[in-house]
């Protein structure tokens, strides 16, 4: 199991579980980043910056920290 | 005719504010202005023989409220829920076709508020509705009013919308309930502690009930929304504890997506029977992809974004400046009419030189403004501003902001109201704080008239290497050194403040739109009146006061020079404390003004220059200020030290009060306005004794 961050660019993941912090899996579930939601890694920003990633019909970009907390396989 | 109320809710980034200026037109007064508590725009328009007003709030993705925005939007609602006369006839929901499973999330939570829903499918004509959904069969399955294919951008859908309107007015009283999502019986039983103190303290629906308990049990921190006192909030703890301490650790994880499981879960029950058709896969490569491969790529990006601001700010120095000499003209030549038809006497010279001098120095500044909201506007509504967040983030974070904390510093350039106001979107309250506390040090719109004042008398146009202009350059250095200071303190304020912080940054990057033509134009419209209304009066009323101050006393009804004036006094009191800056009594008065408003202090020597004046003609400010010398000392009052020791002292000091009444609406408490007062006083009188001291030891006085 590797997490979203590690994920190659232009390659398809399916969420397994979200172990963020706070209050950001809630949100993230509630933009639809649930257990069994199918996601492709489509940027990640240099230096560490944030990720950019499809997920159903749009784009969404989050953090390198939620992105590694969130498990893929 | 009765007024019927309909709520605009939605998504961010589905059109809604575009949806909302097709339904109300250009005429409409709009109160989205600083120090309303309630952040929405309310217009009235009739439709069909009633007149309906129209509620629009701030997009929201939950009722779970992640920002200020959204949590305006949850207290709304929970209004409603409170007091049957707060509700609205029935609730438009803005949803963007092209993302409807996320786009219904919001939806659902709604369906439970017995308030008829109509649903608008947006964006209608990028995509057609019915080959993505069947939206008789998605109407009955949700149960709702109506559901409508839509667009702001073409005007489909306003007819059907109107006669729907028309019709919930109508049938009031037939209301049927929403299909809404069931809570099985084992999430019920586990949510029974929790279920049974909200319905011990509150009287709510019991679909309602359980969709707080839910909502409870999944967010660490909702129940801190809730209006209720200490000791039931406290009760609430305990029953989530005791909820959490009858089930496994290792499923507490899992307890945090109950409610988005819940409802995604019913979302894709609905859909499917919908003959949902989920068109787009996650591996297709939209038009909007390719355009980001480039607007935000690693190196491409921010050399375009670079490009971009250095365009915006070439051309508002370059445009605005035809219409700024029109109305510089404009405003002269109407003085001197005035001057010339009114019969002699006090009032004419109120007019003339009280009014129309100050009020005229101000207007001039309204093309830059508008240019610059133009810009702000299309960067918005093109969704190239959620690129540059995307973009920025890191860097952001490293000097203690946030990725969203570029929009309100952007805009901080034009004003730091409407700055301030859009950091609500920052969801995390240090980061939020932080860009307040430095944006005033931004150079905003009302510094520009005195820059360009300044300079323009004093600075000498010659070119460096024939083609760097020096007053251009003098420009460029002092929004830089704002702009540098304001991200040095930002880092200083984030290791010294203590505030509550959320390390996540979770932004929609909503596809490339061309922009619609009606939206921005009102938008700009109203940006326009705003200036020129709200800000006018105060600079109108002291310019009355300051023509009394000038002008009076009279002795032996002549007018006394301006030094034993009021305004003269007032000024001499003032000048030991400014003097070490290099600032005479003139300027002094300037200061004082300019706590209305920074701008205030050209159309102030403006009126102090046209008073003392004893000619007919109005003087050109320029010229009069570079003349004037110092009868004390025979220097000049001006030199080119002093006009920049002047421009660093704007650069920092706390001048507009509206700013900082905006930020105690903002923070909702004084502490940091007066803090804000103090260090940027602090701050501004430093620099400018360096300067201009700095400035006299070097040998250039």
């Amino acid at each position: 199991m590797k997490n979203l961050y590690e994920l190659h660019i232009n390659t398809i993941g399916k969420i397994k579980s979200l172990n963020t912090k706070n209050e950001s899996s809630l949100r993230l579930s509630e933009m639809g980043l649930i257990p069994g939601s199918i996601v492709r890694m489509v940027k990640r920003n240099p230096f560490g910056g944030p990720v950019q990633l499809k997920l159903n019909d749009y784009y969404i970009a989050i953090r390198k920290e939620d992105a590694q907390m969130i498990f893929v396989e | 005719m009765i007024n019927n109320t309909f709520s605009l809710l939605g998504n961010p980034n589905c059109g809604k504010t575009a949806v909302f200026n097709l339904l109300t037109g250009l005429d409409q007064k709009v109160s989205n202005y600083p120090g309303i508590t309630v952040e929405k725009k309310v217009s009235s328009v009739k439709i069909n023989n009633s007149i309906i007003t129209f509620e629009d709030y701030p997009g929201s993705y939950s009722l779970n409220p992640q920002s200020l925005d959204e949590k305006i939007v949850h207290d709304t609602i929970f209004s409603w829920i409170n007091s049957t006369a707060a509700k609205p006839d029935g609730i438009i929901y803005v949803a963007d076709v092209t993302n409807l499973r996320r786009n219904l999330y919001f939806c659902t939570q709604l369906l439970m508020l017995n308030i008829p829903i109509v649903i608008l499918l947006n964006m209608s004509d990028l995509a057609d509705p019915s080959s993505i959904v069947n939206i008789e069969k998605l109407k009955k399955n949700l149960n709702v009013y109506e559901i409508i294919p839509f667009s702001a951008s073409k005007s489909i859908g306003l007819d059907v919308l109107n006669d729907t309107m028309s019709n919930i007015i109508l049938n009031n009283e037939k209301f049927t309930s929403h299909n809404i999502p069931r809570v099985s019986p084992e999430n019920k039983k586990i949510l029974t502690p929790i279920t049974k103190v909200i319905n011990d303290n509150f009287s709510f629906s019991n679909s309602f009930v359980k969709y707080l308990s839910l909502s409870i049990l999944s967010s660490n921190s909702y129940y801190k929304n809730l209006n209720c006192s200490e000791n039931v909030k406290n009760k609430i703890i305990e029953a989530k504890n005791s909820v959490l301490n009858n089930i496994d650790k290792s499923m507490h994880s899992s307890l945090e997506t109950l409610e988005p499981d819940l409802r995604y879960g019913f979302i894709d029950e609905i859909l499917d029977k919908s003959d949902y058709k989920d068109s787009k896969e996650v591996e297709s490569l939209t038009v909007s992809e390719k355009i980001d491969n480039v607007l935000t790529h690693a190196v491409f990006g921010p050399i375009i974004y670079i490009g971009i601001l250095y365009f915006i700010f070439q051309s508002i120095f370059t445009y605005a400046s035809v219409p700024m000499d029109f109305i510089d003209g404009t405003v002269a030549a109407f003085g001197n009419k005035v001057h010339e038809f009114m019969p002699e006497g006090l009032l004419r010279d109120l007019v003339v030189d009280g009014i129309i001098a100050g009020v005229g120095g101000i207007v001039i500044f309204l093309p830059q403004i508008l240019l610059l909201m133009f810009f702000m506007i299309i960067l918005e509504d093109t969704g190239y501003m959620t690129r540059i967040t995307f973009l920025m983030d890191k860097y952001m974070r490293k000097i203690g902001l946030h990725g969203k904390s570029i929009l309100p510093i952007m805009s901080g350039y034009a004003c730091a109201i409407p700055g301030v106001i859009s950091t609500r979107t920052i969801d995390s309250w240090k980061e939020r704080l932080i860009t307040i506390l430095i944006l005033p040090l931004i150079s905003c719109a009302a510094r520009l008239p005195v820059y360009v004042l300044m300079i323009g008398a004093f600075i000498p146009q010659v070119y460096i290497y024939d083609f760097i202009g020096l007053q251009g350059l003098v420009m460029v250095i002092m929004y830089f050194l704002g702009t540098i200071t304001a991200f040095i303190l930002a880092k200083v304020f984030s290791k010294v403040l203590s505030e509550r912080s959320n390390p996540t940054f979770i932004m929609e990057l909503p596809p490339y739109r061309m922009p619609i033509g009606r939206s921005v134009f009102k938008q700009l419209i109203n940006r326009g009146k705003l200036f020129l209304l709200d800000a006018g009066k105060i600079i109108m009323a002291i310019s009355v006061i300051i023509w009394f101050l000038v002008s009076f006393p009279k002795i032996d009804g002549e007018y006394s020079s301006i030094n034993e004036s009021y305004a003269g006094k007032i000024g001499q009191a003032v000048e030991p404390i400014i003097r070490p800056l290099g600032f005479d009594w003139k300027i002094g008065i300037g200061l004082i003004t300019s706590f209305a408003a920074r701008e205030v202090v050209v159309s102030t020597l403006s009126t102090i220059y046209n008073v003392e004046d004893e000619g007919n003609e109005m003087v050109n400010l320029k010229e009069a200020m570079s003349n004037d010398v110092d009868p004390r000392t025979g220097n000049k009052v001006f030199t080119p030290l002093v006009a920049i020791s002047l421009m660093v002292f704007y650069v920092y000091a706390a001048q507009c009060m509206a700013t900082f009444a905006v930020v105690r609406t903002e923070t909702n408490t004084w502490k940091w306005p007066v803090f804000m007062i103090f260090y940027m006083t602090a701050l501004a009188y430093i620099m400018s004794f360096i300067v201009f001291n700095g400035g006299k030891m070097l040998g250039f006085y």
